[in-house]
């Protein structure tokens, strides 16, 4: 099987919606890379998703102080667990492996699925968390709609798992930003 | 965590989820209950009897606690009563009898501790009945209530002066 190419991942991330990701990357329509369907195309969706939060955590963690660099560290090593849960899933699955996109790469592709730049130029701690909370909040979207769409038990659970780390560390960054942490009943996150 | 054997042993379950996607019924008709319905629809009763309970313990709670304490164990009341509004809901939309809510309270105690026993319980609830629900937009809103559920916990942990999110997988037990 065919690894896909980082340019094919980026730009098949960039070019939202997630939910066609690989139907409509360059690669697959040059029959280079499978047309994933069901479990594996949505794992595939969550697999680019949490490495554009790796890629977003490693830069807050570059720029920011003390504070975020700590925090950053402590939740970028939870992103890490999830890739490789996710990635051992699609291994599973017999589906080809997805390059981890570099983090300018990662971040462009970020801008593009946030409709912003989550980190811009000279960015201090404040705003680094806001966009650290922003790519959280789409980190939950993307796993309360998976939710809907995986099938496979197993990989259900390991949803709620990750799902739920991903609403904690959605609290604890509302927290920081002087959010109120609790705003909702039901969190469904954004852009799911 | 996910391995191969049981992503493998998962795979007959993919044809009875295709078949657990629920139509809204009229206001005049009462669906027929179906096998996945009636799984659902037990799922979905557990939860329920669950978020009584819940309100129950803040209810009393709340009334005992003051300053921003008080106002904690008022917000994570009205989480619950939505959400056991929200599963009542779904329980009769599916002809189903919600149960009857507890009568019992919270009786003593440092009630944010017993907001962190009970908010784990919570995650591990939803993180069980999650894999379970047939229907995809039950699982949606159980996602949903999941994701308020570990909220409140990092909130609970945080204002007991503990990691208010320690792990990576977050099932509802005393680490995580």
């Amino acid at each position: 099987m065919t690894a896909l190419t980082r340019r094919d991942a980026l730009v098949a991330v960039a070019a939202a919606p997630l939910a066609a990701l690989y139907a409509s990357a360059p690669a697959a329509a040059a029959g280079r890379a499978p047309t994933l369907e069901g479990d594996a195309a949505v794992i595939t969706e969550l697999l680019s998703r949490e490495h554009l939060g790796a890629a977003a955590y490693a830069h807050a963690g570059r720029r920011g102080g003390s504070r975020v660099r700590a925090l950053a560290r402590r939740f970028g090593s939870h992103e890490a667990e999830h890739e490789q849960a996710l990635a051992t899933a699609r291994e599973a699955l017999g589906v080809p492996p997805l390059e981890t996109p570099s983090r300018a790469q990662a971040l462009d592709a970020l801008a593009a699925a946030l409709g912003r730049r989550p980190f811009p130029r000279s960015a201090g701690d404040a705003v680094l968390l806001r966009g650290l909370l922003a790519v959280e909040e789409w980190l939950l979207g993307g796993w309360v709609d998976a939710a809907g769409r995986l099938r496979d038990p197993n990989l259900l659970r390991t949803a709620a798992q990750v799902l739920a780390s991903h609403a904690q560390h959605v609290a604890v960054l509302r927290t920081a930003v002087g959010h109120d942490p609790l705003p909702r009943a039901l969190d469904s996150g954004s852009g799911g | 965590m996910v391995d191969r054997r049981g992503l493998l042993i998962a795979a007959p379950a993919l044809l009875l989820t295709a078949c657990g996607t629920a139509a809204e019924p009229s206001p005049t008709t009462t669906p027929a209950p179906t096998p996945d319905g009636t799984a659902d629809a037990e799922e979905l009763t557990a939860l329920l009897a669950f978020e009584q309970r819940a309100v129950a313990f803040y209810a009393a709670a709340a009334g005992r606690a003051e300053g921003a304490r008080g106002a904690t164990l008022a917000r994570l009341l009205q989480h619950e009563r939505a959400h056991a509004a929200a599963l009542r809901g779904a329980l009769r939309a599916r002809g189903a009898r919600p149960p009857e809510p507890p009568a019992a309270g919270h009786e003593g105690g440092d009630p944010l501790a017993g907001a962190l026993a009970l908010e784990r319980e919570a995650v591990a609830a939803y993180e069980r009945a999650l894999p379970r629900l047939h229907d995809p937009d039950l699982r949606v809103l159980a996602a949903s209530i999941l994701a308020t559920e570990a909220e409140h916990l990092a909130v609970v942990r945080s204002e007991l002066g503990r990691v208010p999110a320690p792990a990576a997988f977050v099932t509802g037990s005393a680490r995580a």
